[in-house]
């Protein structure tokens, strides 16, 4: 949602002129109505420095481009902080789906450590029974057992 | 009817532009010069005109070699204020070649080689200054007595200014050995060097009723110019604030001490260059602080450097050094004094 909407006639946007180096006058800051300093933020934004543009409160700019009017560079300063906001956005849910994905691929390591832990301990009591001398005997018990009770429940 | 065209930021024209706001510092630096003309003669108009040639040729030869359009940044009217600014700094008969050397000092390394405007570290007119100062020491203690001092001699009309200018050598009847006067602070230095007492200083003809005769009315129209600036709100009111406050306050203590060692707090304030920085140096937007804080800052480091060097330094005003060197510091402070923005430090959501 805009925090604020300007309406022109067709021509006035014909008159913005070609923007200039800034010069650091700092007309910007004084009609900034959240008390930035947008000079500084072009500055650091256009270094690349997306986190001391952020230190510096990028994200409280309300994209109002009242900067923007009072430049007499005629710099798109509103323009370069919603990017500026846009780009942070990005690296943010970047970093954030970075980390789910970090913390999911730990689980699966885990899981998986576990699972073959579970396994092997799995495989080591069936070999005991296995090798036990009355194995086989034990085994038709057993299935004898199961039988008998199978028919008993028939019977019944 | 056709929907509303959506267009991105910015919407409406600004106000102001950097053209606008160079155009009115040059307007405010006519009373200024329409002074030292008088005081001067017309070899100050000729040296405004020198720089101003030598900037814009400097200038354009830069900005064809950076491969930058040529007509926005000559017509943005920078090269002829650091032009200007140069060139109030200079004697009046100075030879052209100073200003050609000056100019290519400012223009060419303190200014394009750093990137261009609003790129540059250091005050490209105070670079200027500072470069031929230190080059050509000589050509700075020819400084003209001002018009209406008990001399026998007036100041050279436009021909002998030119002649002296262009050829380096005075035109008879003239001759420096007569012509040419050490400036107040000059003296002041020299005299206080000798052991003379400030009342004994004071009583000679060059000084008037606060500064140097002549001197003292050029730093007011500066200040007129200055006011008219920040009336217009072209430059912010902290750094001249800063400047002046700062030089009462560094040399009051000490002029109230002892008054027969020190100079008074207002000569300091209308004696060389301080009044002319305070209000059009300091300010330059590029190369001074932006921050309200560091723009106090910035101007009372300026006024204690210029101070120190009057005192102490191997040149009778520093005013160049001093800029310089705060230019150095303003980056730093800049970020060091940043004001909270509306919600900074509130529990975020």
């Amino acid at each position: 949602m805009p925090d604020s909407v300007v309406i022109t006639s067709k021509h006035e946007n014909d008159r913005v002129p070609g923007e200039l180096p800034c010069i650091r006058c700092g007309y910007c800051a004084s009609a900034c109505p959240v008390r930035l300093q947008p000079q500084q933020l072009l500055w650091h934004l256009r270094a690349g420095s997306l986190e001391r543009a952020e230190n510096d409160g990028l994200h409280a700019c309300t994209e109002c481009g009242i900067c923007d009017a009072v430049c007499p560079s005629h710099i798109p300063l509103a323009r370069q902080f919603r990017l500026g906001k846009q780009s942070m956005a990005l690296k943010t849910a970047l970093s954030t789906q970075a980390e789910a994905a970090r913390l999911r691929f730990e689980a699966r390591g885990q899981r998986l450590q576990r699972e073959s832990v579970e396994r092997a301990e799995l495989e080591r009591t069936r070999t005991q029974t296995m090798a036990a001398p009355d194995a086989i005997a034990a085994a038709l018990a057993r299935a004898r057992a199961k039988r008998g009770a199978n028919a008993g429940e028939k019977g019944e | 009817m056709s929907p509303p065209e959506v267009t991105d930021s910015p919407h409406l024209p600004a106000r102001r532009s950097v053209r606008e706001m160079m155009g009115l510092v040059l307007l405010a630096l006519l009373p200024g010069i329409m002074a030292s003309v008088a005081l001067f003669g017309p070899g100050v108009v000729l040296q405004i005109g020198l720089a101003t040639f030598f900037a814009l040729v400097f200038e354009g030869l830069m900005l064809g070699m950076r491969g930058k359009p040529l007509q926005p940044f000559i017509s943005d009217l920078s090269a002829p204020l650091t032009a200007v600014l140069f060139a109030l700094c200079l004697p009046p008969l100075t030879p052209w070649w100073v200003a050609a050397i000056g100019m290519a000092a400012a223009i060419v390394v303190g200014k394009h080689l750093y990137g261009g405007l609003g790129h540059n570290l250091f005050n490209p007119a105070m670079v200027g200054v500072a470069v031929v100062l230190v080059c050509f020491p000589g050509e700075f203690t020819r400084w003209l007595p001002p018009a209406g001092l008990e001399q026998p001699f007036a100041t050279p009309g436009l021909i002998d200014s030119m002649k002296a200018i262009f050829s380096g050598q005075l035109p008879p009847p003239w001759a420096w050995d007569t012509l040419a006067q050490a400036t107040p602070l000059d003296t002041l230095r020299t005299s206080g060097a000798q052991g003379l007492m400030q009342d004994e200083i004071r009583q000679q003809p060059m000084f008037g009723n606060v500064g140097g005769k002549g001197w003292e009315w050029i730093a007011a129209f500066h200040a007129l110019g200055g006011l008219f600036l920040l009336w217009k709100k072209i430059i912010p009111w902290q750094t001249p604030v800063a400047v002046l406050s700062a030089t009462v306050a560094f040399s009051l203590p000490l002029w109230l001490f002892e008054p027969a060692l020190h100079p008074s707090p207002l000569f300091h304030i209308f004696s060389g260059g301080l009044m002319l920085a305070a209000f059009f140096i300091a300010t330059d937007p590029v190369t001074g602080c932006t921050t309200a804080r560091g723009r106090l800052i910035f101007g009372f480091g300026i006024a204690l450097l210029t101070l120190l060097i009057r005192r102490w330094g191997a040149y009778p005003d520093g005013i160049a050094f001093a800029v310089l060197l705060m230019n150095c510091a303003a980056p730093l402070i800049d970020g060091l004094t940043r004001a909270r923005y509306l919600g900074e430090g509130a529990a975020s959501d």
